[in-house]
């Protein structure tokens, strides 16, 4: 249990730093393309997940966790970082492969956020629906009214 | 990061510099078998071929010690010292603590290995724990990696220094670096300029150096420590404290209070102090210590391995002739102190064993990265003086050092498994990675295109890797569905790695080019060695 | 009133402001010498005498054995801080001083104790 909690933490803070990493000016300038833009709350958000599994750690007493939290942030945090091309151009086989993935996903996200906006559509379509109906009834009942 | 005028700047530049430069071929040398001997444990069961999965210590084991008790002679009864070997088998080592020729503290007496389950023993040795531990053929491999880490094969205190020196080095290197490097948080996220420039190089070294700080600090303070403690810190302190005599510092230190007593009394069951300590420490010890075995002032010490969370493990004292719990022993002194905690923290936070495969893991990639630190160091140093013709014939030796010690490290597992039926494993596996180191060294010095040797020794690297599982097993090696019955899945494991690793190399320039890690033709700005 | 004064008031006589004078000059005008000598063998004696003289003026703690103990544990920080020291300090003389004096001071303790 410990060492699954440990590898989450772990997992969370590398995201983390990948999004904070995705946001460095400096870096962008050096490696070249733009940083992604962040809000002050997106900001603060990256930093907290990034301390929070640590901190966690430590309030649990899990002092082994803590360290390997630590030493992996820092042995892999350092080969992400160093990698320029998890962040530059798309030309490349392993950027090509993370953009695919990453589009496979956002497709599939946005299939089930419309799967779920479905019946508040349907309902909405409905309604609409019903509207129409009136108001040509309401055209079809002028038009009688003037034949007779 | 903290503001230091120029002169002061340079200073540092200079001190961090020429401390790198100056032992980088030694402290390469230490870092990367550092890195390999995270997994000692694992490479003496892939290389012993152990599948046996037996733990003694988890069985009775009360007649077995009192059996063989009565073949010892009785001066050696001071202290018993009982664990697991590799294979299975039990392990006693029955001992007294005595001053050497050289007037160090030695421990000597004879060291039996017991077969549990057939209760014979397999084999008796008499002499000095250095002599009666590590001579198994089997352990040969593990043991001259250790011993390489450990004091570079030097003997005597002279190779505690050295590699104590060495870590020392490393924490003024780091410390240094950190000083002068005026924007160490700013530049967190900064990788490498592209283009083959100093620049480049430079941003390269920092950002290795400004993450692995922290563990590079640490790992090197806690070898120091391993390093000086012994050869250094016990005869000094030992000097003015006790007059020189280690002995009763080392006494003092661990907290001897009991009053002697000397009458004859029989060791209560030790079967039974087994299993009130695993109850009490949720883990079954790893080691047990006896002192004045068979006498009323005996004790026994379990020393359980840490348990899930924690970084220290347990060491729970009982009564000899009684078994009763007397509470847990703090390592140093009989109460929780600074210092306790301090040296308990030396050992996992060194070693990285703490928490199984996953902190082993963790530890090999920060000692990967160490090790990165040191070649980028050593490459920009050498950019800096690429006109200098006693730099470049440096700079050919450090190629044929980063190339040639793995190479050599490969070569002494080869002779451990040709030399395996002989049993003179011990002699060939030295002889192999002399040999190797020697023709490396002198290929690279004679070789003057450093591209050209740079590749050679590369590819010699990547064969090698992908052929040892091939002569393991040709040696007769555990084969990988024997080792998989039995659990040993570390067998196959680092079969595969090995196989992956020579791959990689081979393939090196399709790697760095789909990670677009720059390679020119002259420069060869990121080689498969960092 | 300048250093050539205050050593000429009593001319004739060997002033100890004179040879201390002498041995600042000395150190000055060789800054990276000295600077070699205080980070290598001064270093490593003042680490070592640091540790030896500690047994006796740290506290025992509550097990008896930090004033042991804590000497050997941080004896590699003892010896990285002499060692950087004298690259950090821009005033050599100063570093001198210090580290000799250090040295002297640890070495009378352990002389004091017995």
């Amino acid at each position: 249990m410990s060492a699954l909690i440990t590898i989450v933490g772990c997992c969370v803070s590398l995201w983390a730093l990948r999004a904070m990493m995705r946001g460095d000016a400096k870096r962008m300038r050096v490696v070249g393309g733009t940083a992604v833009e962040r809000t002050r709350r997106g900001i603060w958000f990256s930093r907290f997940l990034l301390w929070c599994p640590g901190v966690v750690l430590v309030a649990m007493g899990d002092a082994a966790g803590f360290v390997i939290w630590l030493g992996a942030l820092t042995a892999f945090g350092w080969a992400m970082v160093a990698m320029p091309h998890l962040t530059r151009t798309k030309s490349l086989p392993v950027a090509q492969a993370f953009e695919g993935v990453r589009y496979w996903v956002q497709a599939r996200r946005y299939a089930v956020r419309r799967i779920i906006e479905m019946p508040a559509r349907l309902e909405r379509m409905e309604l609409a629906l019903a509207d129409m109906q009136r108001e040509l009834e309401t055209v079809r009942a002028e038009r009688g009214g003037r034949a007779a | 990061m903290i503001a230091l005028n120029q002169a002061k700047t340079k200073r540092l530049v200079a001190l961090h510099g020429w401390s790198g430069v100056l032992l980088a071929i030694l402290l390469y040398v230490v870092v990367l078998s550092g890195t390999v001997v995270v997994l000692v444990h694992e490479i003496g069961i892939w290389s012993a071929g152990n599948t046996v999965v037996s733990h003694p210590l988890e069985k009775p084991i009360d007649s077995i010690v009192r059996s063989n008790a009565r073949t010892i002679p009785p001066e050696y009864y001071e202290e018993v010292s009982i664990r697991e070997t590799g294979d299975g088998n039990l392990s006693m080592f029955f001992h007294a603590h005595v001053q050497d020729a050289n007037g160090q503290v030695a421990d000597k007496g004879v060291r039996l290995i017991v077969d549990t389950d057939e209760q014979a023993v397999i084999s008796r040795k008499e002499g000095y724990s250095r002599d009666v531990f590590g001579e198994e053929p089997e352990t040969a491999l593990e043991q001259f990696l250790l011993q390489l880490h450990i004091r570079l094969h030097i003997p005597g205190m002279l190779g505690l220094l050295a590699t104590g020196i060495l870590g020392l080095w490393m924490m003024v290197a780091g410390i240094s670096g950190l000083l002068a490097h005026r924007h160490v948080v700013r530049d967190m996220f900064v990788s490498e300029r592209p283009g083959d420039r100093l620049a480049a190089v430079r941003d390269r070294h920092a950002l290795a150096g400004s993450w692995s700080l922290i563990f590079a600090l640490l790992l090197a303070f806690t070898g120091s420590f391993f390093s000086f403690a012994g050869s250094i810190g016990i005869p000094v302190v030992g000097m003015v404290a006790t007059g020189g005599d280690q002995r009763a510092l080392i006494e003092k230190l661990i907290g001897v209070d009991k009053p002697e007593d000397a009458r004859l009394a029989p060791l209560a069951s030790l079967d039974y102090m087994i299993m009130d300590a695993t109850e009490r420490a949720g883990t079954a010890p790893e080691q047990i210590s006896i002192t004045n075995y068979g006498r009323r002032d005996a004790s026994v010490m379990m020393f359980h391995p840490a348990s899930e969370g924690d970084l220290t493990g347990l060491t729970l004292l009982f009564e000899g002739p009684s078994r009763k719990f007397e509470g847990v022993k703090p390592f140093l002194g009989t109460v929780p102190s600074v210092s306790n905690t301090a040296v308990g923290l030396m050992a996992p936070l060194h070693f990285g064993n703490f928490a199984g495969m996953l902190s082993k893991i963790v530890w090999v990639a920060l000692g990967a990265a160490m090790t990165f630190v040191i070649l980028t160091g050593t490459r920009l140093w050498l950019r800096r003086r690429a006109e200098q013709p006693g730099w470049q014939a440096f700079r050919r030796i450090m190629v044929a050092v980063m190339y040639g010690f793995p190479i050599a490290m490969v070569a002494c597992a080869y002779g451990y498994f040709l030399a395996l039926p002989s049993g003179e494993t011990h002699y060939w596996t030295a002889f192999s990675f002399i040999a190797a180191s020697v023709v490396c060294v002198l290929y690279g010095w004679r070789e003057k295109d450093i591209a050209r040797s740079a590749d050679r020794l590369c590819s010699i690297l990547a064969l090698s890797l992908i052929a040892l599982p091939l002569v393991r097993l040709l040696m007769g090696g555990t084969a990988w569905s024997e080792a998989m019955i039995s659990g040993r899945t570390i067998i196959p494991s680092i079969d595969i790695l090995l196989v992956l690793g020579g791959l990689l190399l081979m393939r090196w320039d399709q790697v760095a080019s789909m990670f677009s890690l720059q390679k020119t033709e002259t420069t060869s700005v990121l080689g498969p060695a960092e | 009133m300048s250093d050539q004064d205050v050593i000429d008031v009593a001319p004739g006589r060997t002033s100890p402001l004179r040879v201390f004078y002498r041995v600042r000059d000395w150190i000055s005008g060789r800054p990276l010498t000295m600077r070699w000598i205080l980070a290598g063998p001064i270093a490593f004696i003042l680490a070592i005498v640091t540790m030896a003289a500690m047994p006796f003026w740290l506290p025992e703690g509550p097990a008896g054995v930090d004033h042991l103990a804590m000497p050997v544990i941080i004896f590699p920080l003892i010896w990285t801080v002499t060692l950087m020291y004298p690259c950090l300090d821009d005033n050599v003389p100063r570093a001198t001083l210090i580290m000799v004096a250090a040295t002297v001071l640890q070495i009378g303790a352990v002389v004091a104790a017995f």
